[in-house]
Parts: C-alpha cells; structure tokens; sequence
C-alpha cells in the first residue's frame, strides 16, 4: 500500500531539483539537526526482521548528555519522517519507520541512537513450553497469526496490524478454505510467526506506518508507477535457476508423539520437468502445519505455478522517485533492450532507502506477482494425494 | 560611501576588520546529485552555509588579541557587512584551524597578519 501524499508532493518527487526535509523525533523532540548521517532501512518480505536503525548525532557541546542524565528515556518512542515544506502549507511529512528508543552509547564526541521496532518485542516472548505446549487445530492460518501477536505477542490489533491488508490475506484462506493446525512449545513468538509465514507463502512485514502486515501476494494493481530510463539510475537482472521449484512437496497432519506427518501431497509441473529436470522442495514443519490434504495441495501447487519457470529478479536503483512506494507494492519497468515493457508488473520484495543520499534501492520479484490463482480441485482426487 | 566589516559579539563591541582584495563569501550547499540511465538530474539539496574569507594585514594588537581569543572559546558571532544603503548580518563563528592573527606585519611587532575563516552555524 502506497503512502498517501498529495500531488504536491508527487510533483516534488518527480521534480529535478527539490529540497527534502527529514525528521528524527525521540518523543516529542525533534533531533534531526544533530543528526550527523542519515541511516539506511531495508525492509524485506523474504524473512520476518526486525528493521533497526542506528542514527549517529554530534554531541559536542553536551546538549544529548540528556539520556546519560535522565535514563528513564531510554524506551520512548521513536520515528523517521522525510518529506517537502510546502510554501504556505508547512511541512508535508511521510513518517519512514516507528519503534522505540533502545540503547544510547555516546562515543568521540557523538551520541550514537539505537532504534528498534516492535518486531523486537515479538522475538522477546515465547509461545509455550515443553510442559504446557500451546496448540491450535484445524484453524485458518489467518486466526492462528492473530493470536501469536495478540495473545504472546501482546501487541493489540487495532494499533499493531494493518486491518485491510490483514482482512484481504484472511480471505484468501477463508476462500479456498484452508485449514492449518499448530505446536508451539517455547519458540519465540517472532519465530512462530516466521514460520507459518514461511508454510503458507505469506509475506510479513512492518511498514512506516509502524503496522504489521500480512500480505498473500495476488492480483497485481493497475495503479502502478512506471520506471523508464528517466527514472532508473542502475538497473541488473538476476536469473537464479536455485529458485526453480516444479515438484513441490507438503507435509502436512503432523502428530508430535510420533514425529510423523500423516498428510504427504506434491504437485509437479511437468512441461517444467521435461525443460529443466526436476527441481524439488519441501516443505515440512513441526510448528504450524496444513490440516488436511486440500490444503496441502493448494501450497503445492501454488508453489509450482509461481516457480516453475526460472523466475526473473531485478535490482532497481531510483531517486526519492519511488519515496512512495513500499514493499509488497507492485510497479511496471521499461527497458527496450531486454523487451521489457509496462505490460508486466514487478511486485516489489526489498526496499532499502539510503535517507543520507535521497537513494532508493528496490528489489522487484516476477515469482511474487501473481496473476490470479485457482485451486484446480480435480487434481485432488488422484494419486497425487497419499495417505 | 566604502563598505565596512565588523566582527563581534554584539554590534556594540564588534571589531572593524579591513579585509584584503582576497574577499570572498560562497554558499556551499550540502546536496547530493544523482544521474538517471536517460540522462536525467536528480538534485536534493539538504541544506546551505555561509563560508567568508579574507586576509588581514596591520591588525592592532587589541584587536588581533579579540578576535583570537574568540577563536579559542569557539564564541558565537556576528559579521556585518555595511554598504552604506543596508547591512548585511551573518551569523558565524571561526573555524580557522589555527590562531588566526598570529604572525606580525612585517616591519612592525604591534600590528598583526593572518587569514580568517567564518562559516554560519
């Protein structure tokens, strides 16, 4: 989801000289001229990490000695905003990244700021233990993600999860009735949530807005920014056949007093086979798990159906042109040489913003743009399902 | 009418300089510029300051004395350039690396040379 900014603000974004304005707030207070260097942040939707910037301010004439004194204020809230100033309207800011205050360290005349968002507090608590394991049985994925972060997380859901997207990925399940079961005896909660992620081909990730999503990339949007020659400053292309997957298997129905799982499923996607050879993977896990064989085979052959060609991967550098943008966005790219043109979309899988230099690094992924999905249920009945 | 320059804390106790012919006061921007594939600019400009140097020759001692000093604690300052019509007024402080009225004016052992360097904060 795109921040939203007027078209002021678009129009300084595509300006070819401008004057950027960036905020660091610790609090309420506005840091940003002590600010000696800018940091990066990378968000990702390949794994569930914590983005954490560390920010280093001059402190010369003492004036940040206000941590060592009053430490107390080592856990306030923190936030990076970047925007323009318009003439009459005053700032217009979008807010980059949100968490918290961690660890101060005032080093060479500097006070260096580490910040962390709440993904932290999910690695902090556990779900569980040996003695008195938490389980889940025949739920759909989305209610069992709820309640890792609500319930052991302790993260509520109105201020900590972005309601629509959370709904739109919900139904995806809801739609296809899949069903998952889970086993959680002490794994930390962030870890619980990385892999049931990881089972059902979710993307997690917190946004600036400080929320978590939770996305199933689908349907591609027909509101897309487009990224010429105008707009590209560095542009490769990654062709990885690793990422060739065209039998996929799922585990599924696992029983923990026997370490076995009772549901085996696969899907093959044969043209691919027959181009490339088989390309396997599995996927099992002991912590979430499918229900039932239905839902394991869709997994499979959602699998199959993203991977089954070598996927394309572009790394795309751009100006504050993409400021709006975030991952899980998807764009269109023009490049005549290759013959790629704004009939395709990129869904956008890494986002790294240099704050310091206005440069902005996008990872564009073919496999995570779908262009629709249908469970073909006459697969079901045949002697793909074992078990 | 000639333009004048003061160097002070205040109006009040500012020290008349007489700058040589090496005058010079550039704006640096603090910026970052970056080229698209089509030959396009990009241009963010973050900030902007003041740099003004010159030389000075036959420097009272008193004065050279001042100004070192504020040198040596680093004070907040004001230049004022006076054309007559209007003034100009920048807030600086000197960021020489070394004392800047250090070495005499030559024949002379009570009226000093040296170069400075302001910049805005």
């Amino acid at each position: 989801m795109s921040y939203e900014v007027t078209s002021w603000f678009v129009d300084q974004l595509a300006a070819p000289a401008s004057e950027p304005v960036r905020k660091l707030f610790i609090g309420s207070s506005d840091y940003s001229p002590f600010v000696s260097k800018w940091p990066k942040i990378k968000w990702t939707v390949n794994d569930l990490k914590a983005v954490n910037p560390s920010i280093t301010l001059y402190n010369q004439d003492g004036e940040l000695n206000v941590f060592y004194e009053n430490v107390y204020l080592i856990t306030t809230s923190a936030d990076i905003q970047f925007g323009f100033t318009h003439p009459t309207s005053g700032n217009e800011l979008i807010t980059l990244w949100q968490g918290w205050l961690k660890r101060v360290n005032y080093r060479r005349g500097n006070c260096i700021v580490h910040l962390e968002d709440k993904i932290r507090t999910l690695g902090e608590r556990a779900v569980g233990d040996s003695k008195i394991p938490v389980t889940f049985s025949t739920d759909i994925p989305s209610d069992i993600a709820n309640s890792l972060v609500q319930s052991y997380g302790a993260l509520d859901f109105a201020t900590n999860i972005d309601s629509s997207d959370f709904f739109v990925w919900a139904d995806v399940f809801s739609r296809d009735t899949v069903t998952g079961a889970a086993r959680y005896d002490g794994v930390k909660v962030r870890e619980a949530i990385s892999r049931l992620a990881k089972m059902t081909d979710t993307a997690v990730w917190i946004a600036g807005d400080g929320l978590i999503h939770f996305k199933r990339f689908e349907a591609v949007s027909s509101n897309d920014i487009t990224f010429t020659d105008n707009e590209i400053n560095e542009f490769d292309i990654n062709l990885d056949d690793t990422r060739l997957i065209n039998k996929q298997w799922v585990y599924g129905d696992y029983k923990q007093e026997s370490d076995f799982y009772n549901i085996v499923v696969h899907q093959v996607s044969s043209s691919s086979v027959n181009t490339y050879g088989v390309r396997e993977d599995i996927m099992r896990d002991d912590t979430f798990w499918f229900a039932d064989s239905a839902s394991a085979f869709n997994m499979a052959s959602r699998k199959t159906t993203l991977f089954h060609d070598v996927p394309k991967k572009f790394n795309l550098q751009t100006s504050l042109v993409g400021l709006q943008l975030e991952i899980g966005d998807t764009v269109r790219v023009v490049d005549p040489f290759f013959g790629i043109t704004s009939n395709d979309a990129w869904r956008i899988t890494e986002y790294n913003i240099d704050i310091d230099k206005g440069v902005i690094d996008l990872q564009l992924d073919e496999a995570a743009s779908l262009y629709g999905f249908i469970l073909d249920v006459d697969q079901l009945d045949g002697s793909k399902v074992l078990l | 009418m000639s333009t004048t320059f003061q160097l002070g804390i205040t109006s009040a106790n500012a020290v008349t300089l007489i700058p040589e012919y090496d005058f010079k006061r550039p704006k640096k921007q603090i910026r970052n510029e970056q080229r698209t594939r089509g030959g396009k600019l990009k241009l963010y400009k973050w900030g902007d300051y003041q740099i003004i140097n010159f030389s000075l020759n036959l420097v009272p001692s008193s004065d050279a004395a001042v100004v070192n000093s504020w040198w040596d604690s680093n004070t907040e300052l004001l230049f004022f350039i006076n054309s007559g019509t209007a003034t100009e007024v920048h807030s600086v402080m000197i960021l020489n690396k070394e004392t800047p009225l250090a070495a005499y004016s030559q024949p002379y052992n009570n009226l000093y040379k040296g170069a400075i360097r302001l910049e805005s904060y």
